[in-house]
């Protein structure tokens, strides 16, 4: 049990400057900093660290119109096509996909249990079909090819593909 | 034409809607990285990963929030692996400020040395500080937003008062 004199702790304090604390604590280090000169001086440091950080709020200028088109144009060419019997694909040739889930197929053992998620060898160099253009890096893609095999792989740029996860849907 | 009215209006709100969730974003964003371009980049890839995923958004009431955690994540994400918080914005002001070089050079000094104490914090604890001391996000959206819980975020946000109170104490002796 804390004892009456107990000085709250710093966290306790730091949170008390921002309105942070819950409604037992925050009457308990209240009533205990109205006592407490070292207590109230601290709460008072830290109420002042806040007040200069609010320097940092002010934002710089941002065309935002213009972002807003750069956003519609890479939303326009990325986005999954949804095929009829529900599986989700980027608008890459299928061509393209077969050959890239052959290649998988060559590197990772495809197990006869369905639905099942299992964790895929770390990296894996694909060749990049056209269809790859316009896919900006760093998005994730879900690939499905002849109903077979599916994968979900991060995009890194130039044609390369890290394989995070494959299943059989 | 009254249809083709309404699909105006509703493509017309649609835009609105987007703007102003790429608007919420980006200052979110801002607040991770610290400067403007990758700030844009972010918000970009963020939308559009939101987008992508738009099925996962069971409750369009809560999109705000689902799409505060896809921006946070993604400007967590860069900041891993750069591995370093730069700060570069320091000297700029919003075009309504007006100050007297006097005062804008105390305003670059101060965001100078607040730059450095916010180096010294995990980058959990300096997102959970920048979005409820900067950002003024309430503890419990600051934990939709990182994906937590809001005893977490209150942790974070201790831990990060604390240690920036002691770069403080150091710096004034």
């Amino acid at each position: 049990m804390r004892s009456r004199s107990a000085h709250p702790t710093q966290r306790e304090l730091a949170l008390l400057a921002g309105g942070d604390l819950g409604r037992f604590a925050r009457w308990r280090v209240t009533r205990h900093a109205a006592r407490c000169p070292m207590c109230r001086s601290a709460v008072a440091s830290y109420v002042q660290d806040r007040r200069e950080l609010g320097a940092l709020a002010p934002l710089p200028v941002v065309d935002f119109a213009a972002l807003g088109h750069q956003i519609r144009v890479a939303a326009a060419q990325a986005g999954p096509r949804r095929v009829s019997h529900g599986r989700r694909r980027w608008g890459i040739a299928g061509a393209a996909l077969a050959a890239a889930a052959a290649l998988v197929a060559l590197f990772l053992q495809v197990p006869d249990t369905r639905r099942e998620v299992f964790p895929a060898t770390p990296r894996m160099g694909l060749l990049q079909p056209a269809g790859f253009a316009g896919l900006p890096a760093g998005a994730d893609a879900q690939v499905t090819a002849d109903g077979h095999l599916s994968f979900r792989a991060f995009y890194r740029g130039s044609g390369q593909l890290t394989i995070t996860e494959y299943y059989v849907p | 034409m009254a249809a083709e009215r309404e699909a105006q209006e509703r493509a017309g709100a649609a835009d609105a809607a987007v703007e102003a969730h790429m608007r919420r974003m980006f200052r979110l964003i801002y607040r991770v990285v610290g400067n403007v371009p990758d700030a844009q980049d972010l918000t970009q890839e963020a939308l559009v990963k939101a987008l992508a995923r738009r099925a996962q958004l069971k409750d369009d009431r809560k999109a705000a929030q689902w799409l505060n955690r896809i921006a946070v994540n993604t400007a967590l994400d860069f900041v891993r692996k750069r591995s370093r918080v730069t700060f570069e914005e320091l000297d700029k002001a919003p075009p309504s400020c007006v100050e007297s070089p006097e005062q804008e050079l105390l305003r670059g000094e101060t965001r100078s040395w607040l730059a450095g104490g916010l180096e010294l914090l995990s980058e959990r604890e300096r997102t959970a500080l920048l979005l409820r001391d900067v950002e003024g996000l309430r503890a419990s959206e600051v934990a939709q937003a990182m994906g937590c819980s809001t005893a977490t975020v209150r942790s974070h946000i201790a831990n990060a008062r604390v240690k920036f109170r002691q770069y403080r104490g150091r710096r004034q002796r």
